[in-house]
């Protein structure tokens, strides 16, 4: 999957768990910087999941906290999971 | 600067300390380290900032942070200008963030960084107070005409010298719970009722200097309150927890050597489903504390395991006694046997309070029987904010001997009480749930749903429940032509955001029972058989 098309879909996901903007800044802290709750960081956590089909350590998770960390992390979980 | 003359207050605590020990680190956040002196001058430039934009003395002071500098200061900030903090939360909607700043009365709202973003749409119509912006700029916020104090005007003023007496009745904190009608309820929090749970805190785990003290809860959560002040109030360290890290606390737990933790039990389920919640891992624990949904047995041994020097308590306690008011120290041979549908008991209350088991007339049920429990106390708090009708509902003057009665607050909570003493919960007597601890009436939710783009009824369930603990709100709504992108939209623009509903779904009729009413027990085995609610959620995505 290309990078492009993984940061659309997570960015789908986050306005859907959250409510959050789709076009929220890449490399705001979605915690910190935008308040998102930790009702989200869960369902987001489950949802990406789902959607990509490659389980998420926990604590890469927690360390992926923008959009564009995100982005990355799966990128590299997709890549290895080939 | 420690003022003797200052009454027992939910402050005072913090003040001596601060000048007991101002160089010992007060609090941990985002990365940064502030000392008791550092923070409390800082607490007191705010303070006089408050007290000078006021044109009387401040009597209530919003705290619109999260998780940040700005958010923890402001409430000491709020208290040392004399006035009760009332928190607020950019994971509420505008809306219910702007009735708790008109209910309340604000006289000046304390706005960090991440917030600021929200307050145009929180603001827009309403009259607002003098607003505080500590870590930036001050901002143009269209149509609001008030006063507005940024970064460098509050680096300038002078720390405020003689801060305002209060006494044991002054409100500390305002906290806003869910209601069953649509409105939130405003629970304001004695200095008298909040100090005394202190102590009572203090004395059983005997908290000292060297403790360093997980800070897991929003503070619109009274939770909050025992992680900042119980800390502050004995030199402690309390460590803010961004609301991901909650999801693996372990690498946080160890890398600040965390000795009190305190969460609800859903951190530690998620945990345990995640196979993360791993015998020896968090051993620099002491005290292992759970509170704010029913702990499962199998969370209490799990996490046994885990913070093996710790002792694990499971507490018990709604906003309207102040926190928590009954615990159970978790024993791994004696508690399992106490256990009742895998649940911890609740334990026994605080000394110097009293508990009562009633039936619905109010009357005293025997030991073993299942009744609701009430509390009488110095912890039960004075009745709702300007709701006189609310208030003589759920607080209620009850017989204690033959020639006296004192007032008791209801729980709402279905309990019973052993022989032995121990108040074992069985779950509520209403429509509240609980979603990864926090309180919802499902009556607001079917409310909001509820008359709206061609909504007819609304029925709002938990769902799903693991172990006592909603994950989640679905919801099931009928009538002609429901368009649920549009009322998911509605929903989200009144209710926080743990009580919006992950689905929704619209189905031509409602069943009903004889009575005329939604017929839940129906609904509920339709969820049972549902395919998986997470699966459906993301294809519609």
């Amino acid at each position: 999957m290309e990078t492009r098309e993984i940061e659309r879909s997570i960015r789908k996901i986050v306005g859907a768990v959250s409510g959050l903007s789709e076009h929220a800044d890449a490399d705001a802290d979605l915690y910190l910087d935008l308040g998102m709750a930790s009702v989200h960081a869960l369902a987001l956590l489950t949802e990406l999941e789902e959607r990509f089909g490659v389980p998420i350590p926990d604590d890469q998770f927690v360390e992926a906290t923008s959009i564009a960390k995100l982005t990355a992390t799966l990128s590299a979980l997709l890549n290895t999971h080939v | 600067m420690f003022d003797r003359s200052d009454g027992i207050s939910l402050r005072s605590g913090f003040v001596l300390q601060a000048s007991r020990q101002p160089d010992a680190p007060a609090l941990m956040v985002r990365g940064q380290t502030r000392s008791y002196g550092d923070l409390e001058e800082t607490a007191r430039r705010w303070a006089n900032a408050i007290v000078g934009a006021s044109p009387s003395r401040p009597e209530r002071v919003g705290v619109f942070g999260y998780r940040s500098e700005v958010s923890y200061c402001g409430a000491l900030a709020a208290l040392l200008s004399g006035a009760a903090f009332v928190p607020l939360n950019p994971g509420f909607p505008a809306q219910r963030n702007a009735f708790m700043i008109q209910q309340a009365g604000l006289d000046a709202i304390i706005v960090d960084k991440t917030c600021a973003a929200f307050l145009p749409d929180v603001l827009a119509g309403i009259d607002a107070p003098p607003l505080l912006f500590p870590d930036i700029e001050a901002p143009h916020i269209q149509g609001v005409q008030t006063r507005l104090l940024d970064a460098r005007e509050l680096r300038s003023t002078a720390p405020l010298h003689q801060i305002p007496p209060v006494t044991a009745e002054d409100i500390a904190y305002i906290l806003f719970t869910s209601g069953s009608t649509g409105t939130p309820k405003g629970v304001p929090v004695a200095h008298g009722n909040v100090v005394y749970f202190l102590n009572t805190m203090a004395q059983r785990y005997g908290i000292r200097p060297q403790d360093r003290f997980s800070q897991t809860f929003d503070q619109t959560f009274d939770l909050s309150v025992f992680d900042l002040f119980l800390a502050w109030s004995n030199g402690a360290t309390v460590y803010s927890m961004s609301s991901v890290e909650l999801l693996a606390p372990t690498r946080f737990v160890n890398r600040n050597e965390l000795t009190v933790w305190f969460s609800v039990p859903s951190v530690a389920v998620h945990m345990i489903r995640r196979n993360t919640l791993l015998p020896g891992t968090m051993p620099t624990l002491r005290w292992s504390l759970f509170c704010g949904e029913p702990l499962p047995r199998r969370v209490a041994e799990a996490w046994q395991n885990a913070a093996v020097n710790s002792t694990v308590e499971n507490l018990y306690g709604p906003t309207e006694l102040t926190i928590a008011c009954l615990a159970h120290q978790w024993e791994p041979v004696r508690s399992g046997q106490l256990c009742h549908n895998d649940w911890v008991p609740i334990g026994r209350p605080f000394p110097g309070l009293s508990a009562m088991v009633v039936d619905d007339r109010l009357e005293p049920v025997p030991d073993g029987m299942p009744g609701e429990l009430c509390i009488n106390g110095p912890q039960t708090t004075s009745g709702y904010w300007r709701d006189s009708a609310k208030t003589s509902e759920r607080y209620v003057d009850l017989p204690v001997s033959a020639f006296q009665t004192r007032r008791f607050y209801r729980t709402g909570d279905r309990v019973f009480r052993r022989a032995d003493g121990e108040y074992v919960f069985l779950g509520r007597v209403d429509q509240q749930i609980k979603v990864l601890g926090h309180r919802v009436e499902l009556g607001e939710i079917e409310a909001a749903l509820a008359g709206h783009d061609g909504v007819e009824h609304a029925a709002a369930f938990g769902w799903p429940v693991i172990e006592g603990s909603a994950q989640a709100i679905v919801a099931f709504v009928s009538g002609g032509s429901v368009d649920v992108a549009r009322l998911t939209e509605r929903v989200r623009s009144t209710l926080p955001a743990y009580a919006v509903p992950s689905r929704i779904y619209p189905i031509v009729e409602m069943p009903l029972n004889s009575n005329g009413k939604v017929d839940r027990r129906a609904l509920q085995d339709r969820l049972s058989v549902m395919p998986d609610i997470v699966q459906a959620a993301v294809e519609s995505v």
